[in-house]
């Protein structure tokens, strides 16, 4: 069952991953709320359903989370000193 | 002429939304890349016609080597056409976009990224609205050919 969840609550809740969301609720062109439908879905996955006409848009919850070094890709959790 | 595109409101990197292509798809904007890249699946790429050229391609990188496949896809962002545009496939689920769109992209324009109005502007004063990018590796090395293209 869909769940409604801010921005916020979305990154919280599911950093770091992409989310199926609809039923999308803007404040300007920030999304204030949306219902996540589908969650541990690849980017890919979710684009797919996207473009065959699947009412579900694909979301990246934290895009600055990740940190990528040029071509090799990569997290950066970062270590304790 | 000018035109204007949304960038990701709660993003602090220039993502640029591409709804067009489909709902939630998006392009991480690299100003210090050559090569436009693709990120996310083959099947999702071919299924927006994308025809494979050239396959285990190395590519380096400030973190290190890649092989990735080189593909063509005809792409078009507001009146700007890439007709069967080179560019290379590396899957990556963590980058938070579909495409990675590279300087040479927008070589020959006046590009501005407005992280205020969260706005990709992009002016050209060429009057050319085709613009092409071929990943040439004929020497060994890896190069990106980019020009404008008569439209007439």
């Amino acid at each position: 069952m869909a769940e409604r969840l801010t921005r916020k609550q979305m990154a919280d809740k599911y950093p770091n991953q992409w989310l199926g969301i609809r039923n999308i609720v803007y404040n300007g062109r920030e999304i204030e709320t949306a219902e996540v439908i589908y969650t541990q879905r690849t980017a890919s996955e979710l684009g797919l359903l996207s473009l065959k006409g699947e009412d579900v848009q694909p979301l990246f919850t934290t895009p600055d989370m990740v940190f990528q070094l040029g071509a090799a890709g990569g997290m950066n959790r970062g270590t304790e000193v | 002429m000018e035109q204007r595109f949304d960038l990701e409101v709660s993003a602090d990197r220039p993502i640029l939304r591409l709804d067009y292509i489909f709902p939630g798809c998006t392009a991480l904007i690299d100003t210090g890349a050559l090569f436009p890249v693709w990120t996310k699946s083959r099947e999702l790429l071919e299924a927006l016609g994308a025809k494979v050229c050239k396959r285990n391609v190395l590519f380096s990188g400030f973190g290190g080597n890649v092989y990735g496949d080189i593909y063509t896809l005809t792409l078009q962002l507001g009146s700007l056409i890439y007709p069967e545009m080179h560019i290379m496939s590396c899957e990556n689920n963590d980058i938070p976009g579909y495409f990675i769109f590279s300087a040479t992209m927008f070589k020959n324009t006046v590009y501005t990224i407005n992280d205020i109005e969260k706005k990709f502007i992009i002016v050209t004063q060429d009057h050319q609205i085709c613009r092409n990018i071929i990943i040439n590796g004929e020497d060994g090395i890896m190069h990106v050919l980019c020009e404008t293209v008569s439209s007439e």
